[in-house]
């Protein structure tokens, strides 16, 4: 074979980058693109004069902001939010799992609990800030209440479907090999569930930051929630998106967190996201 | 008193009566095919010997005494469905073992069941890795791995290709020989009921007692397509009434 036709060859076989890929250097990625045009523009932007920098400040001074907080109790804000988030989700999801396998696996329980639980799901969550105010005042139990109310509706929602879901005929195998009740909840039921119970998890943990921000935005001390509001008074709009960064990042980064467990629990599945992750068959 | 021994006093799905005074007898180490049209019963009688059907007035009696203890019991009744109903999560050696309890002897046996299936070495595999005649035998193995003395099949090889039907077909032949399995097998297929079984059963669409039981009579190993089995099959398809004209073409 000469040469030619062995470059010949290799332009057919090897992968050619297409569209942006082949506009990007090396191997940057490509969730990448989109926050560094955005971040590109609005330093530029307001460099140009066109956004005002009293409103919407550029990011090289919300770095600067970052890097001050940083060096003067930012950590306890973070602390305090996360340990919030952390809190109220375990509450809520727990309280939501377990309420939900009863409730999937006991007709009567369905019965009795459901259709209220169905029903209090239908209040926007927001609702139960001025209750909550009133019973458990303006300390810590409100907010880690009102968290795990965030958090409890997703996960319970995943529950009852996951469980409800379970194929028939796996069920049919296990009782044909007479597993007690016990032990068909956990060798059967709560594995084929657990896609739903995890998707579930996933939005419950991800509304449990959108509920800490509330909560903290109302009354708090400390916090994300509480720098957003200290930057609203203090017309300070770089701590305000200082703030909204560092929530996309905790959200992002417990997501992710998320998404691995996801991976590890899920590897068995055989399903169209399984196979665009690259999953050996 | 035969080794298994199966009554079905009636059995309904709400109004309809699906079985009623059905008796049927296998011998130790028989191999019985159930043939007759879709929704005579078929697989409603082998749920009920599983013990799966709790609902129908019936007594199954394994070597005299009540079989309705279930399809798990060491030396009981085995099952296998007609898809293989493989746990996606468990790998094809917890699969096989799905049957094992605690203190019960664990993954025992595994290797040298799926080595008799043919699928050495596939133990680590999740079932998303294998194709349809390998999970089959997969569950073949699982309906094998509590030692039963009875096989119950439901259909097995019908969701598989026709080249690895015929390997699965050969393989329980082999299998229930050496392990002098009694086997009650669900078939549509009359080549497969006539290649496999020492008696064919038909159920007759109208419930009541069995209609007819033939013997198959022909030396094992058996070859396919053998004249004296194209026989049976054009006699089956005649009593069936399926297909009368197949049935003069296959006689001719």
């Amino acid at each position: 074979m000469t040469a030619r036709a062995l470059a010949r060859l290799a332009a057919l076989t090897l992968p050619r980058p297409r569209g942006l890929r082949r506009l990007l250097p090396g191997r940057f990625p490509l969730a990448l693109v989109l926050p560094a045009l955005l971040l590109v523009g609005a330093e530029l932007s307001v460099r140009a004069g066109w956004l005002p920098a009293n409103l919407m400040p550029p990011p090289s001074e919300v770095a600067r902001t970052l890097a001050w907080l940083a060096e003067n109790g930012l950590g306890v804000h973070l602390v305090a939010s996360t340990l919030r988030v952390a809190l109220g989700f375990v509450c809520g999801a727990g309280a939501a799992v377990l309420l939900g396998a009863l409730v999937a696996l006991d007709r009567r329980v369905q019965a009795l609990l459901d259709p209220t639980l169905q029903a209090l799901r239908a209040i926007p969550s927001l609702a139960w800030v001025p209750l909550l105010l009133l019973w458990f005042g303006i300390d810590e139990l409100p907010k880690l209440v009102l968290i795990a109310i965030g958090a409890f509706f997703p996960v319970y929602t995943g529950v009852v479907s996951g469980f409800g879901g379970v194929d028939r005929k796996l069920v049919e195998v296990a009782r044909l090999y007479r597993l007690a009740p016990l032990a068909l909840v956990r060798r059967v039921l709560l594995p084929a569930a657990l896609p739903a119970i995890l998707t579930g998890l996933r939005t419950g943990l991800s509304l449990a930051w959108m509920f800490m921000v509330a909560a903290e935005l109302i009354a708090a001390t400390r916090g994300l929630g509480y720098l957003l509001s200290d930057g609203r008074e203090t017309s300070r709009a770089d701590i305000v998106l200082a703030a909204i960064v560092l929530l996309a990042l905790l959200g992002k980064l417990s997501d992710m967190g998320m998404v691995a467990l996801e991976r590890r629990l899920l590897a068995w599945r055989d399903d169209f996201a399984a196979s665009r992750a690259g999953v050996e068959r | 008193m035969s080794f298994l021994e199966i009554h079905v006093d009636e059995k309904r799905f709400g109004e309809r009566v699906v079985l009623r005074d059905l008796h049927l007898a296998l011998e130790r180490g028989e191999i019985a095919s159930l043939v007759g049209a879709s929704g005579c019963g078929k697989s409603t009688l082998l749920s009920i010997v599983a013990g799966l059907d709790r609902q129908a007035r019936a007594r199954v009696r394994l070597d005299g005494a009540a079989a309705d203890a279930g399809g798990s019991v060491e030396g009981g009744i085995g099952f296998v469905f007609q898809e293989p109903r493989l746990f996606p999560w468990l790998d094809v050696a917890s699969n096989v073992a799905f049957g094992s309890t605690a203190g019960a002897g664990g993954l025992r046996d595994v290797d040298a069941l799926l080595d008799e299936v043919g699928l050495a070495g596939y133990g680590a595999h999740l079932p998303r890795q294998l194709s349809g005649g390998q999970a089959q035998r997969v569950a073949i193995a699982r309906g094998l791995y509590t030692r039963p003395r009875v096989l119950l099949m439901d259909e097995p090889f019908s969701a598989v290709d026709a080249i690895t039907r015929m390997k699965l077909q050969d393989m329980l032949a082999r299998v229930a020989r050496e392990r002098g399995l009694t086997v009650l097998l669900v078939t549509h297929d009359i080549d497969e009921a006539v290649h496999l079984s020492d008696h064919v059963i038909l159920l007759d669409r109208q419930p009541g007692p069995l209609r007819s039981r033939l013997p198959v009579g022909l030396a094992r190993p058996r070859a396919r397509g053998d004249a004296a089995a194209s026989r049976l099959k054009a006699e089956i398809l005649a009593l069936l009434d399926l297909d009368a004209d197949a049935a003069r073409a296959a006689a001719a």
